[in-house]
């Protein structure tokens, strides 16, 4: 009999949180959310919008936001598990494709399922997104987030120093060794020697870093994210050819962790980088329009990269219902044509993407939606940030030219190694 | 005797007993919260696998400690941490004995004052933000440092990106930050040593560098000792700095202990390794406190 009770009062809380999805709650709910998210000054701008759109329908409910930076996702992911962990978790939440599993690997995202088959208004949203990007969010096929934006790499070229320097600019399908000839071609030095101005500079930052493994067709781990893979042969000679450019030929400058290069492309120190779309903003707002894009060169495999922020609720969440209808505000239309028109990102609606203030700047800004059809999302174990951690270190060593490749390799595999063997899937 | 123990057993009875445990307590329970059930805390999860989230929690006897103990980066680690102990201690206190040997003079009042005040002031500072003003210094390419080396025909180091020198660049700027804290100390103690004996080796025909070294040094030993071992206790917990500085790059050219932890335990989510980490930590800071206490000892007794 008891256990009949216990059944039966399990069935009606499991309904009554499934009515909790159809029926919105009233209006004049008194609450608390609390929203943990990236902090650019754009970022802050939209929430602000979107709080005040949303006070609208809840004027009782109060939002707390907890901004963090993002100059590295490793970082990001401790001070967000810190929070997650600290018994004051938040409700909602962002986290783009390096963190989504360490959060869901841990069971900690709230179970998106019976919403996405039911809500019109997530359903709405995933018709106006490329399913593939949607791949970037998945964890073992389950879906628990929905994206917001996403980025991808290209090469920025300047497109003054390509005509002084009197060279075509890049065509679609060039190479590793285009890149070098053309980078040599736009470095340039003074009568002592001195280099003025760099052909091409080496990111600092492992999602733009990936690229160079990903078109030579590897990666620093195996393709189910498991196991350390940098004693590929394809790995060790991405890796070379980095080196190349920097010690080499000399056509890049000293490699730092972290040095997206924007600063020395905006200060005309160096030609082109590999950089994301938020590039298009600064660019923008120092008035620097003589730049545009194309895909990044290849040496084995034309591949895009590419990493998409996600919107969640947590399990920590006392109330969902609400939860949801907050997180509805953070995806809405309202809230995509506003990333665009801060030219923030590449927001995850197609049909924002479209919007001539986005389409604007550069050239060929197309390069960078039209690559969600076939862009391969970044390989994130649930360690990603140790995994960073690991790989930016080692490559500083071998890059800085502190340490030769077959030490580097040995460490990078050794450490790796050790790293992936603790991890629980 | 036992008598007067009586008495005393009686004197802790009582209100009075209730009020020294009261006056104890809050001093207790602010140790017990912040040094007791950390450590106590820190000890569990060395021997154990915790799940911050669910703390979910297995016990793996001695696996986390094993883990450490074959990782390469705990070693070079362990290895940076007291190349820079050998450094930072050397050039806190030999710089601090300097400054207050420089200071313990004639001058005016005023002038002693302000040369104290401006050496001991970057003490005050925070270690977060003097280490971002060092960075900007540091710049390989935009640094005050390199610019003037450029400006006399040198070349440009790479401070912060050279794994020869970049734990010289770290160790550069704790000196600048906390000689002079253990300058102040050196200066008292200076300060303390008896007139009459400095009076009589000068009468004797001393110079001042035979003064210093028979006369004063002799009598701030001890002195000099615990600066050493409060140096070496700071050296082994460095982490903002470097943290800031170099991240323990390049490559691990930089890495120190505290921060091997801080890598375990919130970029590797693993509370197990981490506190290993610091307890292997927690040794050798009691083995060198140890071995300096009784080095001081010896000398104290000669």
């Amino acid at each position: 009999m008891k256990r009949r009770l216990f059944t039966a009062g399990l069935a009606t809380l499991a309904l009554a949180g499934r009515a909790a999805y159809a029926a919105p709650p009233p209006a004049d709910i008194k609450a608390t959310l609390k929203l943990f998210r990236p902090a650019t000054e754009a970022d802050i701008s939209e929430v602000n919008h979107a709080i005040a759109r949303f006070k609208i329908r809840y004027p009782n409910v109060e939002i707390k936001v907890q901004y963090t930076p993002t100059a590295s996702w490793a970082e990001y992911i401790n001070q967000l598990m810190n929070a997650l962990s600290s018994g004051e978790s938040p409700d909602v939440l962002n986290i783009a494709t390096e963190g989504v599993a360490t959060l869901v690997g841990r069971n900690l995202l709230y179970d998106l399922s019976d919403i996405l088959a039911t809500d019109p208004d997530a359903k709405e949203l995933l018709a106006d997104v490329e399913p593939n990007l949607l791949n970037a969010l998945r964890y073992n096929g389950k879906l628990d987030l929905l994206p917001t934006e996403w980025n991808t790499v290209v090469v920025f070229y300047n497109t003054d120093m390509f005509q002084e320097a009197g060279i075509a600019p890049p065509a679609a399908g060039w190479t590793w060794d285009d890149l070098v000839t053309t980078a040599e071609k736009l470095t340039k030095r003074d009568a002592a020697g001195n280099i003025k101005q760099f052909g091409y500079f080496v990111p600092g930052g492992q999602f733009a870093l990936t690229t160079w493994f990903q078109t030579n067709d590897t990666d620093r781990l195996t393709p189910d994210g498991r196991k350390s893979n940098v004693r590929d042969p394809k790995f060790r000679e991405s890796l070379m050819f980095l080196h190349d450019l920097i010690h080499k030929y000399k056509v890049a400058p000293t490699f730092t962790v972290n040095d997206t290069g924007y600063a020395a492309f905006s200060a005309r120190q160096a030609a082109m980088i590999s950089g994301l779309h938020p590039l298009v903003r600064v660019l923008r707002d120092a008035k620097f329009t003589s730049a545009d894009v194309q895909v990044v060169p290849y040496r084995r495999k034309q591949v895009n990269i590419c990493g998409v922020m996600g919107l969640a609720m947590t399990r920590a969440t006392k109330n969902p219902a609400l939860a949801w209808e907050f997180m509805k505000v953070l995806i809405d239309r309202d809230m995509e044509n506003e990333i665009a028109g801060n030219v923030r990102s590449i927001p995850a609606r197609r049909s924002s993407a479209d919007l001539p203030v986005w389409t604007a700047f550069p050239q060929h800004w197309s390069l960078f939606y039209g690559a969600a059809a076939k862009a391969k999302p970044l390989t994130a174990p649930p360690n990603f940030a140790q995994v960073e951690q690991i790989m930016m270190r080692n490559i500083e060593a071998y890059l800085t030219g502190n340490r030769e490749i077959d030490p580097t390799i040995d460490n990078l595999d050794q450490e790796l190694a050790q790293a992936m063997s603790r991890v629980k899937w | 005797m036992s008598g007067s123990g009586r008495r005393a057993g009686r004197g802790l009875g009582g209100p009075e007993a209730r009020a020294g445990w009261l006056f104890v307590a809050p001093a207790f329970l602010l140790y017990a919260a912040f040094l007791l059930v950390p450590v106590l805390a820190a000890l569990l999860f060395s021997v154990t696998e915790v799940d911050r989230f669910t703390w979910q929690t297995d016990f793996v006897g001695l696996d986390n400690f094993r883990y450490i103990w074959s990782d390469a980066h705990f070693w070079r680690s362990f290895l940076n941490t007291f190349e820079f102990i050998s450094l930072a201690v050397s050039g806190n206190v030999g710089m601090g004995l300097l400054v207050a040997v420089l200071l313990e003079r004639r001058m005016p009042r005023v002038l002693l004052y302000l040369l104290r005040f401006a050496y001991f002031m970057p003490v005050l500072v925070a270690t977060a933000l003097v280490s971002l003003v060092w960075k900007f210094l540091y710049s390989t390419d935009l640094g005050i440092l390199n610019y003037y080396l450029r400006a006399i025909g040198l070349p440009a180091l790479g401070w912060l990106s050279d794994g020869r020198i970049a734990m010289v660049s770290i160790v550069i700027m704790d000196v600048w930050k906390h000689f002079g804290f253990f300058m102040i100390i050196l200066l008292a103690a200076l300060q303390g040593v008896p007139r009459s004996l400095v009076e009589s080796a000068s009468l004797d025909g001393a110079g001042g560098w035979r003064i210093f070294w028979h006369v004063k040094l002799p009598l701030i030993a001890p002195v000099v000792l615990f600066c050493i071992t409060y140096a070496t206790i700071g050296g082994l917990q460095v982490f903002d700095s470097v943290r800031i500085l170099t991240n323990g790059g390049p490559g691990d050219a930089s890495a120190v202990l505290v921060l091997y932890m801080y890598e375990q335990t919130f970029g590797a989510q693993d509370l197990g390794t981490g506190s290993a980490a610091a307890l292997t930590l927690l040794v050798v800071i009691v083995l060198v406190t140890a071995l300096q206490f009784a080095f001081s000892r010896k000398v104290a007794r000669e």
